[in-house]
């Protein structure tokens, strides 16, 4: 698993990778912001430095859930490096012909760009932003694997302006140094919120590479954006407005 | 336009009072790696091949720390990183914790190349070093008397050793260990080739005394080690805040989104983005321009021009002869 999270008063920011009995990834990044002297640490000595300061362990076996052994039982007989599979795409249920018919792996179509992490950003009424993500990865990734979701510029980012937290396939999101890229077009460009957005799914994520990202501004704008089929994803701001969507 | 190469072999606070004995051998690796590089950019090797040439050179001098002579963690091992880019596509592979890999900027490439995936870290980036049959060495390899000694006296001094950028208590320049020359940071390369491809290496021991798993900003995309079709940059210093401003892709940023020049652009993030005495950088863009600002006291730096510019020096305004 790997986490990280950014305060962005400050741009102070803490990330951790190959953490395997920590139960709650996210805060040991925070920790290695607020009690390291370094912002990232990776497998044994991220560890080590779990147990040092008594964060919650749990075994391994407590992560492992029935369905994804299955998974990785199909990845692995595919031979593939397969991103999660919850998202079926709209209308998948009730139509039975599609031009390529998608894999099948537990009675789910397998949509290789819907992958799943997890994050959050917020701002407070004062405009103070911050972000987190957390992820497990990619299914039958190679051990050592490092994807976009430690990497602060890449799955994460916050600043005076934004915070930025993204999802997909992290090869692309890396390249495109997505979450960067959403407060440097604000910055450099004067773009808003929503166009920044716009702009880095449409122009950032070249080759191909799927994603989506939700990002908070100072002003106290959400937006979110995404080229995949879907994105969990939920949000509220103080005027009261709500939203909660899988899909467009 | 024209081709353009730079390299650096770590910013930090290099005292000018470092003796001729330690200043000379270093002074002479700088040239060496950068005439390996002209001659190669030269023979046309693609600017991919370049900086990979480059950075392995200044990974096998023990005078730099990356690969042989790379700085020890706390438990006085060694875990290198390190990192490459090609501008055209953006490619980028990146290793950290490697630990038996002679040349671990090669291994990033394999890693792009070999790989669906950019980066590998710990035993996975291990084991798919043996899987790829690449050189590896025993750890002893890396390990040099002197970085034995910096470790010790890190220790002692109970902290991280941060390119010097902290002052030591009860250790003035001339008793500090070694002359206090080394502990820098990291190693890198740009280069563009007459047509404007860019790319970018960096490798680096890491932190004196850091903690086992710490990984910097080398092999961060975006951090240490960036290029596309405008720029290749590769930074060193102080790596928590090179992580923090994004350094590399702040720079290409700068560059597209406010239409600053390379020079103009690293010279804004030297002075507005990045504490004082932490950062260094080099960088190309795809005009053949070349930069190399920094506001540490010094850094190990080279580069050549198409046409016929040649700056080797470690500090400020002052070539060497």
């Amino acid at each position: 698993m790997e986490a990280s999270i950014m305060d962005g008063s400050g741009r102070r920011c803490g990330a951790v990778s190959g953490v395997t009995t920590v139960k709650n990834p996210i805060s040991l990044a925070r920790l290695v912001m607020e009690k390291s002297p370094h912002s990232y640490l990776a497998f044994s000595g991220a560890e080590e430095f779990a147990k040092h300061h008594g964060v919650e362990m749990v075994d391994n076996d407590y992560f492992i859930t029935e369905d994804n052994v299955g998974m990785l039982k199909l990845a692995k007989e595919a031979d593939s490096i397969l991103f999660d599979y919850r998202i079926p795409t709209i209308g998948e249920s009730c139509s039975s012909v599609v031009d390529t018919p998608p894999l099948q792996m537990n009675g789910l179509p397998i949509s290789v760009y819907a992958p799943e992490t997890v994050g959050c950003v917020v701002v407070d009424s004062q405009g103070q932003c911050a972000a987190a993500t957390s992820t497990g990865g990619l299914m039958n990734k190679k051990v050592g694997r490092i994807g976009d979701s430690p990497l602060i510029g890449a799955g994460t980012y916050a600043c005076d302006l934004c915070g930025v937290s993204c999802t997909g396939e992290g090869e692309a999101i890396i390249r495109g140094t997505l979450a960067r890229d959403v407060a440097a077009l604000m910055e450099y460009k004067g773009l808003g919120l929503q166009e920044a957005v716009e702009y880095v799914i449409e122009k950032r994520l070249d080759g191909g590479g799927k994603a989506g990202l939700i990002a908070v501004s100072s002003k106290g704008e959400v937006s979110y954006g995404f080229n995949s089929v879907g994105m969990f994803r939920g949000c509220a701001t103080e005027d009261g407005f709500m939203e909660v969507g899988i899909w467009e | 336009m024209g081709w353009a190469i730079a390299l650096h072999g770590g910013a930090g606070d290099i005292p000018r009072s470092m003796p001729p004995e330690r200043r000379e051998p270093r002074e002479a690796a700088l040239r060496h790696c950068l005439q390996i590089g002209v001659d190669a950019i030269k023979a046309g090797r693609s600017p991919l091949d370049v900086v990979e040439l480059v950075v392995r050179e200044l990974e096998d001098n023990p005078n730099f720390n990356a690969g042989k002579g790379s700085v020890l963690t706390s438990n006085g091992t060694v875990e290198m990183e390190a990192c490459i880019m090609d501008g055209n596509t953006k490619n980028c592979g990146a290793v950290s914790g490697v630990t038996t890999v002679k040349n671990a900027i090669s291994l990033a490439r394999l890693v792009m190349e070999k790989t669906p995936h950019i980066y590998l870290g710990f035993a996975g980036a291990e084991a798919f070093a043996r899987e790829q049959g690449i050189e590896t060495v025993d750890s002893s390899y890396f390990i040099t008397p002197e970085n034995i000694e910096r470790l010790k006296q890190a220790k002692e001094a109970n902290r991280v050793q941060i390119d010097f950028t902290q002052p030591i208590p009860n250790v003035d320049d001339e008793a500090s260990l070694l002359k206090g020359d080394s502990q820098i940071g990291t190693v890198g390369c740009v280069a563009v080739d007459s047509k404007g491809n860019l790319a970018t290496a960096t490798s680096t021991g890491g932190l004196v005394n850091k903690m086992a798993g710490r990984i910097g900003d080398t092999p961060i995309i975006g951090a240490g080690t960036y290029a596309n079709s405008v720029c290749a940059v590769s930074a060193t210093g102080k790596g928590e805040a090179i992580i923090r401003a994004t350094v590399g892709r702040e720079l290409a940023a700068l560059m597209e989104y406010k239409g600053l020049s390379l020079s103009e652009a690293a010279t804004h993030i030297i002075d507005e983005c990045t504490p004082k005495r932490t950062t260094g950088l080099i960088a190309v863009s795809a005009k053949g321009e070349v930069t190399m600002p920094f506001n540490t006291v010094g850094m190990f730096r080279a580069c050549a021009t198409e046409d016929g510019y040649t700056e080797v020096g470690i500090w400020p305004n002052e070539p060497c002869d």
